[in-house]
């Protein structure tokens, strides 16, 4: 190579010579476009930047104060909640639970914390709560526990309180059941509560075999679940069985096995059995009965002389209503 | 989003009309015509601007009409380059390959082409073109001679420069409408580009594209224009020659020219007289056809010998088998194709735009606009060997930035 190519000069070209020109030189069409062009040019310049600088706001405000990303900004204040449960409870209870200030801004509202407190009442199994922004309205949707039994408890030198528990063993304190409706429950015995960190009690284990036994004699037997006043999980834990007394018969042993507790409707059946087959006989009233045996069913009758229980005997025929028998 | 639609303006300034053309280039790659403009020139004498305002108003004329027809505003221009001014000549150069196995890299052919268009040009003047011709590698003709194997490597390049205020004032009219030249394209290389066929450029073939105020001319060889040349006299000198000769006014003698001028005398017979208007009107005359045929032949037949002369020893008729194709308004007088066959010795034709050209642009006139289009984007994608396109983003901001 004789010169290296950096060093070779090239020739003045014609796109050395400048494109630009004067403006009075500018017809008024070319003046025209030049301002048009400006402006484009301006406008693009400004969009680019003002993208730049929100960018930058957003970068700093996020390094100082991240929290102040999360706040919208200034919103319409709330005009209505709306609100609907499955149960009983009602607006007056909404209110007063969610205690929204005057004039609270929609976008301000803290739906975490409101659920929180809607679900501090165990009343209220699941809660959604929703912002409707085209016309600022809150919406409410809660679903209620439903109570199977009912207890008194007194802790401490307070005054005992009426509490409910639900299928799933939820103990709380119920809220707008009418009385006459809270009455027909019947009331639950030989449980021991346990008290939460959050003033609350642990659930009740078990809950949800006795709400099968309820669902399935309401249905099955009516009559004689009128008369069920207490249902009791004293021997639960140990024997896995539910004592029911009633009005007619002070002791009803069912067996609350779990792989026997789809039984309830022949246990049940049972009982109805017993109840029409005694009264036919005119046996004296039932004193217990229990169904935890497995096939054998002692019947123990009440003692109408003595007004003790009659002792177990072997099963006779139907006519000697005292003795036990097997059904 | 950028759009991928550019609306490219080929604008030629004549001595005798403006013409613009819009072509809308997809993604690169397709072209369709979608604006025309045509004006009057006024400015303009041997296609140099010699009045500024007038040559830019109906410059601005045509642009908008052509603008208002695409339905949106052109984003450059190509612009068609003639004129007196431009010359060319030819310089090559010669350098060993530096790699120890003779194969040519692509360092070596850049030092080539470098050195070749490296020639000092004279003070006031600017390059327009460099045609680049065929490379030799050890005297053999190769396209391309990166990875093959040889010790010389020459590269010739046919330069076109010219007067840098004359270029100027033509890109000043475009720029005095707010818009960028992209392309500065001699008008010779534009109409030749369309008017002739890949295989006749390799072959070799001699373009004239004769205008109202100067004449181009393109010699091809091997593919590429070896020789380029303007010859400042065109159909307006017909016109003059007429209207001197029979003593009429410009419009007059254009009148007869167009009607009864010819490139060859045909009329046998000297009593043959033909009407200056036909009408009967008062002061219309008759003049003897043989005249009028005389003075237009003697001048076209001088017109092609000027040419001729201009080309030199670069004309060879053994090496133009393809022969001479006549294009532009010039080319429209009857017996022209004729004559440049006798004057040159090859054959003559007239040339026609491609098929794909549609009926309203098919007047040779409008080869050159057509040309520039065709040409401009044609050099685009090839450029010189060995560049690659830079940029991306940075160029796409800076495009988008930019004012139009």
């Amino acid at each position: 190579m004789s010169l290296p190519a950096a060093n070779s000069p090239l020739s003045r070209s014609w796109k050395d010579i400048r494109q630009g020109v004067n403006p009075r030189a500018m017809s008024r069409e070319g003046r025209r476009r030049r301002i048009f062009a400006a402006a484009k040019f301006v406008t693009l310049c400004a969009v680019v930047a003002g993208a730049a600088w929100t960018g930058l706001e957003v970068y700093l405000t996020y390094e100082s104060n991240p929290a102040r990303l999360k706040d919208a900004g200034p919103s319409v204040p709330l005009k209505q909640v709306v609100f609907s449960a499955d149960g009983v409870l009602d607006r007056g209870w909404l209110g007063q639970t969610l205690a929204l200030p005057k004039g609270a801004s929609l976008m301000k509202l803290d739906l975490a914390a409101l659920e929180a407190r809607l679900l501090a009442s165990g009343q209220v199994q699941t809660v959604i709560l929703r912002r409707r922004f085209t016309d600022n309205t809150l919406v409410v949707t809660v679903q209620e526990r439903t109570p199977v039994a009912r207890l008194m408890v007194q802790v401490g030198e307070m005054s005992p309180r009426l509490l409910l528990a639900a299928r799933d063993g939820v103990v709380y304190e119920g809220t707008g059941y009418a009385p006459a409706a809270l009455d027909l429950l019947p009331w639950l015995d030989g449980v021991q509560l346990r008290r939460t960190q959050r003033r609350g009690f642990e659930p009740i284990a078990g809950m949800d075999r006795i709400a099968a036994l309820l669902t399935a004699a309401q249905g099955l037997v009516p009559d004689l679940c009128a008369g069920w006043q207490v249902v009791s999980l004293a021997r639960f834990a140990s024997d896995q069985e539910i004592i029911v007394r009633s009005r007619e018969i002070p002791e009803i042993i069912f067996d609350a096995r779990v792989d026997v507790r789809e039984d309830y409707p022949r246990q049940l059946a049972r009982l109805n059995h017993i109840v029409e087959f005694l009264h036919t006989r005119g046996a004296p009233p039932m004193q217990r009965v229990n169904f935890a045996l497995g096939s054998q069913v002692p019947v123990e009758l009440q003692d109408t002389a003595s007004s003790t229980p009659a002792r177990s005997v072997r099963p006779k025929p139907a006519s000697q209503p005292k003795q036990r028998s097997d059904f | 989003m950028i759009s991928k639609t550019r609306l490219i303006g080929a604008v030629e300034i004549g001595t005798s009309k403006v013409t613009v053309l819009v072509g809308e280039l997809t993604r690169g790659r397709t072209l369709n015509i979608v604006g025309f403009g045509s004006c009057q020139s006024r400015g303009v004498i041997k296609g140099s601007v010699v009045d500024y305002k007038e040559a830019s108003a109906c410059t601005h004329a045509a642009l908008r009409s052509a603008e208002e027809g695409a339905g949106a505003p052109v984003d450059a221009v190509y612009l068609a380059q003639t004129g007196g001014h431009l010359e060319g000549f030819y310089n090559e150069t010669a350098v060993n390959v530096n790699a120890a196995d003779n194969c040519v890299s692509a360092v070596d052919i850049d030092t080539a082409c470098r050195l070749a268009m490296a020639k000092e040009l004279p003070e006031g003047r600017a390059v327009v073109h460099h045609i680049r011709r065929p490379f030799r590698l050890d005297g053999r003709l190769v396209p391309d001679p990166e990875h093959l194997v040889g010790r010389r490597l020459e590269a010739g390049y046919w330069t076109v420069h010219g007067s840098e205020a004359k270029i100027g004032d033509h890109i000043h009219v475009i720029t005095g409408f707010n818009l960028r030249v992209d392309e500065l394209i001699l008008s010779s290389l534009a109409s030749g580009t369309m008017v002739t066929a890949p295989e006749e450029r390799q072959n070799g073939v001699l373009v004239l594209d004769i205008g109202c105020g100067t004449t181009d001319f393109v010699l091809y060889h091997d593919g590429v224009a070896y020789h380029t040349g303007v010859v400042p006299v065109g159909g307006d000198h017909f016109t003059n020659d007429l209207s001197l000769g029979l003593r009429l006014t410009r419009g007059q003698a254009e009148t007869l020219k167009l009607r009864y001028g010819s490139a060859t005398a045909r009329a046998k017979d000297k009593h043959e007289k033909v009407w200056l208007n036909g009408d009967f009107s008062i002061g219309d005359r008759q003049f003897p056809r043989q005249s009028i045929e005389q003075i237009t032949s003697s001048r076209a037949r001088e017109l092609l010998e000027v040419v001729r002369k201009k080309l030199g020893p670069a004309f060879v008729p053994e090496q133009t088998p393809v022969g001479v194709i006549l294009t532009g308004g010039g080319a429209k007088l009857p017996g022209i194709d004729e004559a440049a066959s006798k004057v040159f010795g090859v054959p003559g034709r007239l040339g026609g735009p491609p098929s794909w050209v549609s009926d309203e642009l098919r007047d040779p006139g409008f080869s050159t606009a057509l040309g520039l289009l065709y040409f401009g984007l044609s050099a685009q994608a090839e450029r010189a060997p060995g560049t690659r396109r830079s940029g991306g983003i940075f160029q796409s901001l800076k495009r988008i930035l930019a004012p139009s």
